[in-house]
């Protein structure tokens, strides 16, 4: 375990704690991701209510996709923004204190201060905007679906055709 | 040998580097005199690549890149290290990225000046962070080892021990550009003197020869900024004689 | 070993002037005798925080002088003749009494007033037990 921690510090800047900072930021996907996910169930649900509805002849306008995904993107919106300023504290913090970006910039291995920088915050970018294409794919897979789902077996009066196209 | 050629440097409209040329060849331990301001930082930094600027700085004939860089090392008054890390842990560093770090050579300075291996660097005093700080840089493995104004803190018996430990463990081919305003201190330390004034050097002398012609450091220096040793007695004169014509 | 822990602090001149004065010093005082070694321009150079091409200014003039001789390496030795000695004493007698001259003769005194004054101090030096060596 000793010997994983170690390379991993190497993700960091010196001095903070990469195994810290990578739970830390792990934590923040999970919750953007948890925000997310309330918008399937929230299509889910409201496609039951709307089924339910024309069940008994009430015909409302269908749900439009947006109104119902809203915010879901939301947090990963709040966790891109963050990691943008860790990336910018990142950058800085070889300089609060004493001038260890002296050092940093002497290096043969010139990578060493980007790669300590960025490669967090980065990483933590991609899989963000990754997960946010998931939920955002996944959710219009799901609405497309319960639309069909909920219009099925249903006649619809004369002249309402056009408002569920 | 590390050349400068016709460096320039200027933040805005303030020129701080103007048109320096110089060359330090190895064993020679190089005196960098000047007022505050006068460049003396600044063209440390240019050699070492830490401030951009025109002209050319070249090891050996090589210019300056990730391949040679090791050669040059760097202790400033600024301090240069991890203030959250242990020395262990900056040894740690440094011998993972510089291949030539003298292991041997950075136990004996850290057990002379008796630093305490497991503190972090911030928890020391600010002589003890000097004391640091040019340890790392003498223990890097570097050729040619800069430093700017480092004993800004210290004691003067520190100092007097740290130019003796100094002296003791260079080797004859390591060379040493050291920056300070201590001009009495260092006269019997280096070996050449270099003054810059105003980014321009305006001396540059062997102390042997120096010697030779019967002057001494604050001799030339003296001459070298027209320093006029009378100017306070003058102007006293002046106010005095002012005092008693009332 | 030749040791320099007794090195004067604040000298006047060049210090590589003050390393030769030293050495001779010792020579003319006997302390630096025949065949002894003297310390590497290193070690010298550490023991008095001075920058060794000054040590070896001084060491070449001593050199110069005869009163040390580098042998195999870089080891250095002391060469001490009694003829050396003597002579290092009479140099030394000479400097010593140079500095006085001038200070007497910047205040203004006269060669034959310095003469006398020399004979009558002398005299009550031997009478107040001054040894010889």
């Amino acid at each position: 375990m000793k010997r994983i921690k170690i390379r991993l510090d190497r993700l960091s800047p010196v001095g903070i704690n990469a195994a810290l900072e990578l739970k830390c930021v792990g934590a923040a996907l999970a919750a953007a991701l948890l925000w997310g996910s309330v918008a399937p169930l929230h299509i889910v649900g409201e496609f039951m209510d709307f089924k339910e509805l024309l069940n008994v002849g009430v015909f409302n306008k269908m749900p439009g996709f947006s109104t119902l995904f809203g915010s879901a993107l939301y947090g990963f919106a709040a966790v891109i923004t963050g990691l943008c300023a860790l990336a910018v504290w990142h950058w800085l913090y070889p300089r609060l204190g004493a001038r260890s970006d002296y050092t940093l910039r002497r290096l043969p291995r010139w990578s060493e201060r980007y790669v300590r920088a960025f490669a967090i915050p980065l990483a933590g970018t991609v899989i963000a905007v990754l997960l946010a294409a998931i939920v955002l794919l996944a959710s219009r897979a799901l609405y497309t679906y319960m639309r069909g789902w909920a219009l099925r077996g249903v006649t619809l009066p004369a002249g309402m055709e056009d408002m569920y196209a | 040998m590390l050349e400068l050629n016709k460096i320039y440097k200027s933040y805005g409209f303030t020129t701080a580097i103007d048109c320096v040329s110089l060359s330090v060849g190895p064993g020679e331990i190089v005196g960098l005199f000047g007022e505050n301001g006068a460049g003396k930082t600044t063209l440390l930094k240019c050699a070492l690549g830490l401030t951009a600027h025109e002209g050319t700085v070249s090891l050996d004939g090589e210019p300056v890149t990730r391949r040679n860089i090791e050669r040059l090392s760097f202790a400033t008054c600024e301090h240069s290290f991890f203030p959250g890390l242990t020395p262990n842990a900056h040894r740690d560093f440094y011998r993972e990225h510089f291949p030539k770090w003298r292991e041997k050579r950075y136990a004996a300075l850290m057990d002379f000046f008796r630093l305490p291996p497991r503190k972090p660097l911030r928890s020391f005093s600010t002589g003890q962070k000097n004391q640091f700080e040019v340890i790392l840089a003498l223990s890097q493995g570097a050729d040619y080892i800069l430093m700017d104004e480092p004993f800004a803190g210290n004691d003067i018996f520190n100092r007097e021990d740290f130019y003796k430990v100094l002296l003791g463990i260079l080797e004859p081919e390591e060379t040493v550009i050291l920056s300070t305003h201590l001009l009495e201190e260092v006269e019997n330390f280096v070996s050449r003197a270099v003054l810059i004034k105003k980014g321009k050097i305006v001396g540059d002398e062997l102390i042997s020869d120096l010697e030779d012609r019967g002057t001494d450091l604050m001799g030339f220096v003296k001459t070298a900024y027209g320093y006029e040793p009378d100017r306070v007695s003058r102007a006293l004169g002046k106010l005095t004689g002012e005092e008693d014509e009332k | 070993m030749v040791s320099f822990s007794d090195f004067p602090t604040g000298g006047e001149g060049p210090i590589y002037l003050r390393i030769v004065r030293f050495i001779r010093a010792g020579v003319a005082a006997g302390s630096v005798v025949d065949g002894d070694e003297m310390p590497s321009r290193r070690v010298v150079s550490a023991t008095l925080g001075v920058n060794p091409n000054t040590v070896q200014k001084a060491y070449r003039m001593l050199e110069e002088e005869g009163l040390i001789v580098s042998r195999s390496g870089a080891k250095s030795f002391a060469c001490v003749t009694p003829e050396s000695r003597e002579a290092a004493r009479q140099r030394l007698r000479a400097e010593e009494l140079g500095r006085v001259i001038s200070s007497l003769r910047r205040s203004g005194m006269e060669k034959s007033a310095a003469m006398e004054l020399l004979s009558k101090l002398w005299d009550e030096d031997i009478e107040e037990g001054g040894e010889e060596e």
